[in-house]
């Protein structure tokens, strides 16, 4: 009895642990470049961040959270919104990037302008076209908030609201954003087969693609510059308003090619809303190296990307808006 | 006890006393930083003439991290403006700003506190230095400047050590406001707000204008 007993804990505890690498890091990703056994991930932190996340308290005015911009449905980007909303109807200068495998990341936004994913949220709390807040006020607010202090305590066994386990708890939500469950994440498992034209698809894809938007991952996450022309009204220079650095104009970082049926409209501008004006762009004459690519084999190419959408990511009810604030609020 | 051992023993109780609180009035020597124009001592929000400006001056905010401490001086903080000598003297080096380890890596707590406005939210990094104010004595004329240095990756990294003669043994540091804002004015630069090459004189125009006071 107490040998079975004893089998059965360990066979649980192998299983959670089994269960706990998935989810930090599938089998099929590479190391992540964050190193999760290090940030100590916490679920009541996670808990507090997805909060957090999804409050618009974060705002000057109560309006705009993280989430006004980076909604679950989406993969976290803004569907059908070229450019990112913000407080007092502000419009910004680029798309809301998707939110997904960002401890794969090394840098974050369209430029790479944030090096560090827990100082990430300071720059949409401060800026004045999205959340238009400062640091201070927040943490007053949610210190004053009445609720707040005690998710800290539970959180952090600390209930004054500081920057750092701010800032930690939205990290600690945002990198459980994982995206690993696609149709190609399945065939990578060996758990399905890809159909006769996703498999052209991906013969297309892994030849014309694959360099910049490396799989698993679907981008190396570096900076290029993909040929599209500058929109004279926004006069977005991409990284190089960053870096200063004459090499550095019009480089964007490469998104990654997951869930793209729920992220459009794409590139840095939105400029495009759909796969077949993306596709129209990169097989373009007067780009210096186009892709060529026959009406076919855009839609083989099209079919195989569509592999890359991860239903139990986009509907997953531990990224979805949180109960406590439907009850708190 | 007779009446004089009595009278012995609270002698030596007095003597005790005093001699404990003596010892615990001494503070280790303190490395003190103050702003200054030339030989003269200024106050944030004072005017100063310039002699290198041939203007009025005001400085509003002036503050700087020292490395490797992090610690924010910041002359609107008159707690802020020491440092203990034995804690530079352990260290053999002090520099100016944060460098890219911490800038990259460190907890935002204490002096490294967004909230203490050191901290570029658009891009991540710190702020090495911050300077602001204006030149010209009358309204109309006011030419304000703002100075935030700062910038962690190449080749416009701001993180400059400090290389003073006579360091370890200083006890009061004086920024130069003077010298340092004739280099700004020569550019001429009145904004610097992101990393930049310019930025980069910037930073090594403020570690020069550091020198030892007597």
């Amino acid at each position: 009895m107490n040998r079975n007993y004893c089998l059965a804990l360990v066979f649980a505890l192998a299983s959670c642990m089994a269960y706990q690498g998935v989810r930090l890091r599938p089998a099929h990703f590479p190391e992540p470049i964050m190193r999760l056994k290090h940030t100590k991930l916490n679920a009541k932190r996670a808990e507090l961040g997805r909060i957090l996340f999804y409050d618009p308290i974060l705002s000057a005015n109560n309006s705009i959270s993280c989430a006004s911009c980076h909604t679950s449905y989406n993969a976290f980007a803004h569907t059908d919104h070229r450019l990112s909303h913000g407080i007092h109807d502000s419009i910004g200068t680029r798309n809301a990037p998707a939110l997904m495998n960002l401890a794969w990341q090394h840098s974050f936004m369209w430029d790479g302008a944030i090096q560090r994913l827990d100082a990430q949220a300071l720059a949409p709390i401060e800026s004045p076209v999205e959340m238009g807040s400062k640091l201070s006020e927040v943490l007053k607010k949610l210190q004053d908030s009445g609720y707040y202090p005690q998710l800290f305590y539970k959180a952090y066994k600390d209930s004054i609201v500081s920057t750092r386990h701010l800032l930690d708890a939205l990290m600690q939500f945002q990198l459980r954003l994982i995206s690993a469950n696609a149709k190609y994440d399945s065939v990578q498992r060996s758990e399905a087969v890809f159909t006769e034209q996703e498999k052209k698809g991906y013969l297309l894809f892994k030849k014309n693609c694959n360099v910049c938007h490396t799989e698993p991952l679907f981008s190396n996450f570096s900076f290029q510059r993909n040929g599209l022309p500058l929109d004279h009204h926004l006069k977005d220079f991409g990284r190089f308003l960053t870096t200063a650095q004459p090499t550095d104009s019009l480089l964007f970082k490469v998104p990654s090619l997951r869930n793209l049926s729920y992220s459009y409209p794409y590139m840095h501008d939105g400029r495009f809303k759909t796969l077949y004006q993306v596709l129209g762009h990169y097989t373009k004459a007067n780009l210096p190296n186009p892709i060529l690519l026959t009406s076919e084999e855009k839609v083989n190419l099209i079919a195989f990307l569509l592999t890359l959408n991860d239903k139990h990511f986009i509907f997953d009810r531990n990224f979805s808006y949180p109960p406590y604030l439907l009850k708190n609020k | 006890m007779s009446p004089i051992l009595a009278r012995i023993s609270n002698l030596v109780l007095v003597y005790l006393f005093f001699f404990i609180k003596t010892l615990a009035a001494q503070e280790p020597p303190r490395l003190s930083f103050e702003l200054g124009s030339q030989e003269q001592r200024i106050t944030l929000g004072i005017p100063f003439f310039s002699a290198k400006l041939q203007d009025s001056v005001r400085i509003e905010v002036c503050k700087f991290y020292l490395w490797p401490f992090n610690k924010l001086i910041d002359f609107e903080d008159s707690t802020s403006l020491f440092i203990p000598i034995q804690s530079i003297k352990k260290q053999h080096k002090l520099g100016l700003g944060i460098d890219s380890l911490t800038n990259a890596t460190a907890q935002m707590i204490g002096d490294l506190d967004p909230t203490k406005g050191m901290y570029w939210t658009w891009q991540n990094g710190f702020i090495h230095i911050k300077i602001e104010g204006g030149i010209g004595c009358s309204h109309t004329s006011k030419r304000p400047f703002i100075y935030h240095i700062g910038g962690y990756q190449s080749p416009n990294n701001t993180f400059r050590l400090l290389s003073i003669d006579g360091l370890y043994e200083a006890q009061t540091l004086r920024i130069d406001a003077d010298t340092f804002l004739a280099v700004m004015v020569q550019m001429p630069v009145f904004e610097l707000m992101s990393p930049s090459s310019r930025a980069v004189i910037a930073a090594e125009a403020f570690r020069d204008c550091i020198h030892v006071t007597k």
